[in-house]
């Protein structure tokens, strides 16, 4: 979510700047992303009003234009945009001033005429906006101002990545709840008054209560949604990231972000009978607003009235009854809808809105009436129109329970390890909203708020200390334990001495997934135990491997897609021969595939044969002093006349040989030799 | 690796009580620790890789390369 620093300091404002703000907000655990600035760096930059403009007498395109720029003379500025014209309130960079794309204005003579100036674009400042042009101010912006300070452009974007559990700080509201908590600044809730009369036309009745406890309309007539949407309003979305449409959706949309509560508005007019808010039936089809038509299923909540279905609850609108700039009434809704009624049901129709995201997470169940009062305060001081009473529907027993949670210095003690101060735990409780029931020095009987859907168990509790104490600061603490030696016996050889030596011999140590694919698994190990996943990833990673050959021939296949064919690689790595821990084993197998050595003027390049490999294999099995001897065998992967058991006191530890010529081509692989022996890892 | 960013290299924390219940651990006598390094995050920063995708395609001439 982005939150522009502006609009989060109007609520609250600790006197830091705001780099170091963000970089509190990420110790504490409402990660920052990044921070962008609105505008880069630029000054002497003023809101200009053009008193004249006239052709200039020497160019076609260009027009000679009278300035005034606030100061006691007049300006004249040659422009050559096309919507440049009299009375126009416009951006001027005066002489001196250095545009983010480095130009400097100076004193200019264009086709024999002075200019002192240039008037500019907001693209030409680099910030987003039409380009087309110069940029057409509002007629009341003050002459003479700083563009910065008309524009508020010394504005940040601070870009949040909010974890699934903090659905509550999806808003300026919660962003400010955490600075709050964080820096011990009180702030206050704005009252958001609202003068209503009459009552709404429309009735409402809410058949799943369970899905939707809270319901609450207001109808709001004689709007004019034709109106502009003011700029403070405008600046303030579209740096949230929220795109522009009518007054009253953009209402919505402000409310959404300022204080977490997705609204909509119905066109009123268009709502036949009496609204309900029921589960669709099956095979019922709704218009969205992004104009696609979706069938609903059964387990989907819905606004309906008494013909169709209005909207998917908590997800989209419909198109419908949507508001267009002609509309005159409304139909304001600010529900609860429980999570786990909306988790998933967005996916299921390929959508997902800001509205679904926080409804899924979990939407303050405290905070639907004054959303409500703050939507139809901004709406009749923005388009007009007289309120009526909210409707109310409301099922208190269906709303989620906030259980009371004991928690203890000692326990808090005894999972953080060190002390805290129990009157810093009070006041960080306080500051987090949370209603304290009971409390003596050691214990605190504590209410999470509505906002809270995080807050269940002692636990939660302690995690809101730690970060609000700050991870970094907890104290180090020296773990100590008895350093007993690996000690490795003589008789066995290091990992790394075996890894070395191959190595040495031109190998490459790979390392491969443990998953492969069944069809490897078939054409490796037919006769082993197949052990597939439930829930792979794909169908390449859904069998364990019994053998680490598949890595080794994918391994293989890949490089020689690339025209690496000559190549010596091993894995050490564990294979499954069941799922038990016991069936678990490390193997250690590698693969040589083309010339014996890199082409040369000596001779001709040789292919690698059985002997090479069988000489590699030798060496490492050297090193353990053990006798081991290759007995000729079958296996299904192996070439027949080509392969040998590996056996040591009379058991096999391992087979080598060349690949089957069927498995080869089955595998689009050239000719390779093989080896893999079990380990027996200290 | 973009400078001035966090990245993410050794994921710890207390384990969950729900945890340690489902194996049968008693959450109000005994408390988890849990950490993990991904060695692949750390071979990333150090070599400049940046897709750790990379470590587990083994083409040969990325391995000759690090």
């Amino acid at each position: 979510m982005n939150i522009s620093t502006t609009w989060l300091r109007e609520w609250i404002s600790p006197k830091v700047s705001d780099e170091v703000l963000a970089e509190q907000l990420t110790m504490a655990g409402l990660e920052v992303e990044g921070i962008t600035s609105v505008a880069p760096y630029f000054e002497k930059v003023v809101v200009g009003h053009v008193l004249s403009c006239e052709k200039h007498p020497d160019a076609d395109k260009l027009n000679l234009c009278q300035v005034d720029v606030g100061e006691s003379e007049t300006l004249q500025i040659i422009c050559g945009a096309k919507n440049i014209r009299t009375d126009l309130k416009v951006i001027v960079a005066t002489v001196g001033a250095i545009l983010p794309n480095g130009l400097k204005i100076k004193k200019a003579k264009l086709r024999g005429i002075e200019s002192f100036g240039m008037i500019c674009s907001e693209s030409e400042l680099g910030i987003a906006g039409n380009s087309e042009g110069i940029s057409e101010l509002d007629a009341d912006a003050p002459i003479g101002q700083n563009i910065r300070k008309h524009l508020n452009l010394d504005d940040n974007i601070i870009e949040l990545d909010i974890t699934p559990n903090r659905g509550d700080c999806f808003s300026v509201l919660g962003v400010a709840r955490e600075v709050s908590a964080n820096y011990l600044i009180d702030f206050e809730l704005p009252n958001f008054a609202v003068i209503s009369q009459g009552i709404s036309s429309i009735a409402t009745s809410v058949s799943n209560t369970i899905a939707c406890p809270k319901y609450l309309t207001r109808s709001i007539l004689g709007i004019d949604n034709s109106v502009q949407t003011p700029q403070w309003m405008a600046d303030k979305l579209m740096r949230s990231g929220q795109s522009l449409h009518s007054p009253v959706v953009d209402i919505t949309n402000f409310v959404l972000m300022e204080l977490g509560q997705p609204m909509h508005a119905f066109d009123a007019d268009k709502v036949q009978g009496a609204i309900e808010v029921r589960n669709a039936k099956s095979g019922e089809k709704v218009e969205l607003l992004n104009e696609s038509t979706v069938e609903l299923k059964d387990d989907t909540l819905v606004i309906a009235d008494d013909n169709s279905v209005l909207a998917i609850a908590g997800v989209m609108g419909g198109l419908a009854s949507a508001t267009l700039n002609n509309t005159n009434n409304i139909l304001l809704e600010s529900a609860f809808f429980e999570p786990v009624s909306i988790a998933g049901k967005a996916r299921n129709y390929g959508l997902h809105t800001e509205s679904s995201l926080r409804f899924e997470r979990g939407v303050d169940f405290g905070i639907t009436e004054i959303a409500m009062d703050r939507a139809t305060q901004l709406i009749i001081e923005i388009c007009g129109g007289k309120a009526s009473d909210v409707k109310a529907c409301i099922d208190k027993s269906a709303l989620p329970k906030l259980p009371a949670i004991n928690i203890t210095q000692e326990k808090i003690q005894k999972v953080l390890g060190f002390e805290l101060d129990s009157d810093w735990i009070t006041e960080k409780f306080q500051s987090l909203g949370f209603e304290i029931n009971q409390q003596s020095n050691n214990s605190w009987r504590i209410t999470p708020p509505s906002f809270r859907f995080d807050i269940r168990i002692p636990a939660d509790l302690i995690e809101e200390l730690a970060r609000l104490y700050g991870y970094d600061k907890l104290p180090v603490q020296k773990l100590s334990l008895d350093a007993n030696i690996n000690v490795i016996a003589e008789a066995q050889i290091d990992k790394y001495e075996v890894m070395q030596s191959l190595v040495a011999r031109g190998y490459q140590e790979v390392i491969t997934y443990s998953f492969i694919s069944e069809k490897y698994h078939d054409l490796i190990s037919p006769e082993a135990k197949k052990i597939v996943l439930s829930n792979p990833i794909s169908a390449e990673l859904s069998t364990m491997r019994s053998s680490l050959w598949a890595g080794l021939l994918q391994t293989l296949e890949s490089n020689q897609r690339r025209g690496h064919s000559d190549a010596r690689f091993f894995e050490i790595g564990l294979c499954f021969a069941g799922v038990e821990a016991s069936k678990q084993s490390n193997k250690l197998a590698g693969s040589i595939t083309g010339n014996r050595f890199d082409a040369q003027w000596s001779g001709e390049p040789t292919p690698v044969d059985f002997f090479d490999v069988k000489a590699d294999l030798e060496s490492i099995l050297a090193l353990t002093g053990a006798k081991f001897i290759f007995v000729a065998g079958e296996h299904s992967a192996l070439q027949k006349g080509q392969t040998a058991k590996i056996v040591l006191d009379g058991k096999q530890v391992g087979w080598m040989g060349a690949l089957s010529p069927v498995v080869a081509k089955e595998l689009s692989l050239p000719k390779c030799y093989l080896f893999e022996i079990n380990l027996k890892l200290p | 690796m973009q400078k001035n960013r966090l990245v993410g290299v050794l994921g710890c924390g207390v384990v969950h009580p729900n945890v340690l219940n489902s194996v049968k651990i008693d959450s109000e006598e005994y408390t988890g620790l849990a950490f993990g390094m991904g060695v692949e995050r750390l071979a990333m920063l150090r070599y400049g890789v940046n897709d750790l995708r990379l470590f587990f395609e083994n083409d040969i001439r990325f391995l000759k390369a690090i």
